[in-house]
């Protein structure tokens, strides 16, 4: 007995001990951090920065450790070396400086409109600080679709461009910019060609998980000197994520109204040669079907991305990356269809990079195969599926980087394509199973001369041979000059876009209104941009503004022709030429240190040269309006944004001809609109974790139109968790 | 020798009377019976007739077939894909009396038993189709086998989506008879279009 109770006296002193551990430790790491800590303020109002990211690199062991900053700006100072310190927070200027064990240092972090540090690849094909690229680059950070609770990359494009239009349907976004379509815009992904579907280059952006996406960048003119074919209005590139730590994920899932839910959830790991960086999603929606009102099918989709370097030696790394993506398009329940749609995306990508001893040459070899089956899915044969087409985008490059010094720099290289569609039961391309291919082979190269400090000259070509329509030349030259706070940039260049597959070998009835032919015989549209713009930035505040024209000539057009059964015949042709007109501003301001201001306006006038009508769904003015304001609710802070967009009315004109041949002209036109939204973003520091919590409202007046396919008002609730 | 007349003389008497049954007698008298049409061609008119529970034949889409068709009376309903035809209206010169009343949607083929008194039967009418470029004149009914689902602005949703059309009664082309007629396929398991099922059954 007397030994049961000092036995349970004992364990009883045990779990006494076990529970005043934990304070004991928690007090004396509080004294640790007291006494070795990096407090980080505002650098005008002196105010705590939380929630900014403190990575700690050893200089000796290179031994990597990260910190979030409190809620009052302070994080502990872990280090046991001398040590480099690196703290960074969207909105604020990155600090580096070094810490020694033990050592406890306050730093003012200075806000900043527009991370003008930003790496950016898009409109040189190589690295380049945002502030000198001699190409003016738009880039949406991961953080600005964030902010704005984004839940999709067209929204995330939206929020940032103007002009953008959207009539969602099956095969994808069918976008237009400027009254351009699809296929004069080149989507890429980390610098590869997404390929399309359709006549008009209708893509899904819902293949690429806007969690994974480290960045987008947009360029705004002709680039077809580097990227040949499409870049012809302008290029955007999204750029995924890469991993920063030994062990990072994220968990993310939001709740949208009409049954919308998104889960997507990523793991990365950084170690000394390996890179890895995982990810999958799946969205899914009722969509919404208002009586009288707009209508949008329920979908599910699913997709996954894995992609991993190694670094061989300092000179030789390999990556590799893979993606899938299935997006299921359901009927609604009245139906009388007997299938759905189902399309499945796989691409695979290889590159290797070769750095020479002296690190002047950086030589690239990639691969990248972009495959698109498009499916039927037979619901009244236990819904088997039955393969309607593939199409395959598969591209080869080799690239060679030369810097000389720092005045030279040179991007020469060779490109394969080559894109095939075939049609199983489909019959777009035929009544019968049929392979369509073109190919075409690239030269190409840039140069980038410094003159002085401040002025950069950059001129590159592209010769390009297509087994369709033969040859391309599509030179450019771009120059920037630096003066104080201002940046000014100019530059010409020339552009193509080849015909589609769908173009040139279209047969097939569509729907039993019209037949529609393709014409093998189409050339290639050309394109010649100018571009003017100059960029200040001081004291909080950054703008820009741009003038362009963008003339593109042997136009593919559509044109009618009613046979002698009264049978409506659509076929291609070369046969127009369009003047697209514009300017852009763009301006950022810094209110009260609190509040971001971003706005944009845009003014497109797009031609048809021949009939002097707008080019379809133009939208002659538009703008964005965002309101950001990093707040704090008892010392605890959150971010409060307000995006906006409007647009004049968009515009349908068209020339039909009447059975007596004559000529009517139709002009059509949306209501001018704008669309708002609020989002409200609440972090939580859980060790050295973070909780977010996001909630918005979209289209907060509930703007309706019946050109426009949108449900009104719609409520969302995210949760985001950040492991690291 | 008299029996074999005698039989002969009955099997006479059965073809005839089951003949004059048929042509005398409205098809099912009540029973819903089942039709199937490959109406898969959009040029080619396929011409049913309910009292004879059959496709009696198919002119295509052109003025000399369409003239010919249009002088019969002996068909009551034609279908080319999803558009169909009454012998009324335009789409008759021999003076037929057909039609085509739509129930409100909401109304199920079940409950359907007889006219209503405030039933209007809409004749065929000349129709301008227009399309992007061109326009044509067809002859046709307001009723379809089914009913494209659109958009707020009148555009097509796409891919398409078909709708179940409301449940119809059309009129003989003499005018007698109606039958109620519920369309209940227009695409085959395999999704080709025009592959056209309904049921109908006479109301008197």
């Amino acid at each position: 007995m007397h030994g049961s109770v000092q036995q349970i006296k004992s364990r009883f002193s045990l779990i006494k001990y076990l529970c005043i551990l934990p304070f004991l430790m928690i007090i004396y790491s509080n004294c640790y951090a007291d006494n070795h800590k990096i407090e980080v303020l505002g650098k005008g109002d002196k105010k705590p920065v939380s929630y900014a990211s403190v990575y700690f690199e050893g200089l000796i062991s290179l031994k990597r450790t990260y910190e979030i900053t409190s809620e009052e700006g302070v994080a502990n100072n872990p280090v046991h070396e001398k040590s480099i310190v690196y703290i960074s927070l969207v909105g604020y200027k990155s600090i580096k400086d070094t810490v020694s064990p033990g050592e406890s240092k306050t730093y003012f972090m200075e806000q900043e409109l527009i991370n003008l540090n930003q790496v950016v690849v898009t409109g040189t094909r190589t690295e380049k600080r945002l502030a000198n690229t001699p190409v003016q680059t738009i880039v949406i950070s991961n953080n600005d679709i964030q902010k704005a609770g984004s839940v999709s990359t067209l929204e995330s494009l939206q929020d940032c461009i103007p002009g953008i239009v959207s009539i969602p349907n099956a095969m994808g976004n069918n976008m237009r910019i400027r009254g351009l379509n699809s296929r004069y815009i080149l989507f890429m992904v980390d610098g590869e060609r997404l390929v399309s579907e359709g006549a008009t280059g209708n893509i899904n952006l819902d293949q690429i998980d806007f969690n994974n996406i480290d960045r987008i960048e947009v360029v705004n003119e002709a680039a077809a000197a580097l990227y040949g074919s499409n870049a012809v209005g302008g290029v955007i590139n999204i750029i995924t994520k890469k991993p920063k730590d030994k062990l990072e994920s994220s968990i993310n899932a939001s709740y949208q109204s009409h049954n919308t839910k998104k889960l997507q959830i990523d793991v990365g790991s950084k170690l000394n040669k390996l890179t890895v960086m995982g990810n999958a999603f799946r969205n899914s929606s009722n969509g919404f079907d208002i009586e009288n009102g707009p209508y949008a099918a329920r979908y599910a989709d699913y997709g996954a991305y894995l992609k991993a370097g190694y670094k061989f030696t300092d000179r030789f790394t390999l990556n590799l990356s893979n993606r899938f993506f299935q997006h299921e398009l359901f009927n609604p329940g009245n139906s009388m269809n007997v299938t759905h749609d189902l399309d499945r995306k796989f691409t695979t990508g290889v590159n290797a990079e070769i750095k020479s001893k002296n690190d002047l040459n950086s030589i690239k070899i990639s691969t990248n195969i972009d495959k698109y089956y498009t499916y039927n899915v037979l619901e009244k044969k236990h819904n088997d599926l039955e393969e309607g087409s593939d199409a395959s985008y598969i591209s080869t490059r080799l690239t060679d980087t030369f810097s000389s010094d720092k005045k030279w720099e040179i991007v020469a290289g060779t490109e394969q394509n080559h894109e095939q569609i075939s049609t199983v039961t489909s019959t777009t391309l035929g009544p019968d199973p049929t392979t369509k291919r073109v190919e075409d082979i690239n030269l190409f190269g840039q140069v980038q001369y410094t003159i002085l400090t401040g002025f950069d000259i950059i001129a590159g070509t592209r010769y390009t041979y297509n087994n369709q329509f033969k040859s391309a030349f599509t030179p450019k030259l771009s120059l920037m000059y630096k003066k104080g706070i201002f940046t000014f940039r100019g530059g010409i260049g020339t552009a193509f876009r080849a015909p589609s597959i769908k173009e040139l070998y279209y047969n097939f009835d569509h729907q039993g209104m019209f037949w529609i032919y393709g014409n093998p015989d189409l050339k290639a549209e050309k394109g010649l941009y100018s571009s003017l713009s100059s960029e200040i930035t001081k004291n909080g505040i950054n703008a820009s503004l741009s003038v362009y024209q963008n003339k593109i000539e042997n136009k593919i057009t559509e044109y009618i022709i009613i046979d002698f059964e009264r049978k409506e015949n659509r076929f291609y042709k070369n046969v127009s030429s369009a003047t697209l007109k514009g300017l852009d501003i763009n301006v950022s301001y810094l209110l009260l240190k609190q509040f971001i201001i971003k706005g944009t306006y845009s003014y497109c006038n797009a031609q048809d040269d021949l009939t002097e009508l707008q080019l379809d769904s133009n939208v002659k003015h538009s703008g964005t309006l965002s309101l950001s304001w990093k707040g704090k609710i008892i010392n605890s802070p959150f971010s409060l944004q307000i995006d906006g967009r409007f647009n004049s009315p968009i515009l349908y004109q068209s020339i039909s001809v009447n059975n007596d041949g004559t000529e009517v002209t139709t002009y059509d036109k949306s209501s001018p609109y704008d669309i708002w939204k609020i989002t409200m973003v609440k972090p939580f520091k859980i060790g050295q974790n973070l909780l977010e919590i996001t909630m918005k409202c979209y289209n907060v007046f509930a703007f309706k139109e019946e050109s426009f396919i949108d449900p009104g008002r719609q409520l969302m609730i995210g949760i985001r968790y950040k492991y690291r | 020798m008299m029996k074999k007349v005698l039989c002969l003389l009955v099997a006479v008497f059965i073809i005839v009377f089951s003949a004059c049954k048929k042509n005398d007698s409205p098809a099912g008298s009540g029973e819903t019976l089942s039709q199937f049409i490959d109406a898969s061609s959009s040029t080619t008119w396929h011409y049913f007739s309910f009292k004879d529970t059959m496709v009696i034949g198919t002119g295509e889409e052109n003025e000399t077939d369409n003239a010919a068709w249009f002088a019969r009376t002996d068909w009551d309903m034609a279908i080319c894909r999803y558009k169909i035809r009454t012998n009324s209206g335009a789409a008759t010169t021999a003076g037929a009396d057909g039609g085509v009343f739509t129930f409100s949607s909401g109304i199920s083929y079940d409950d359907i038993t007889a006219v209503p008194d405030t039933a209007i039967f809409a004749t065929d009418q000349e129709v301008e189709e227009s399309g992007m470029g061109g326009t044509k004149i067809i002859v046709k009914s307001k009723a379809q086998v089914i009913q494209y689902k659109a958009n707020e602005d009148g555009s097509l949703v796409m891919p398409p989506v078909y709708l179940q059309s409301p449940i119809y009664i059309f009129k003989t082309a003499d005018g007698k008879n109606t039958y109620k007629v519920n369309f209940t396929q227009y695409l085959n398991e395999s999704s080709t279009s025009g592959k056209v099922i309904f049921d109908y059954a006479i109301l008197y």
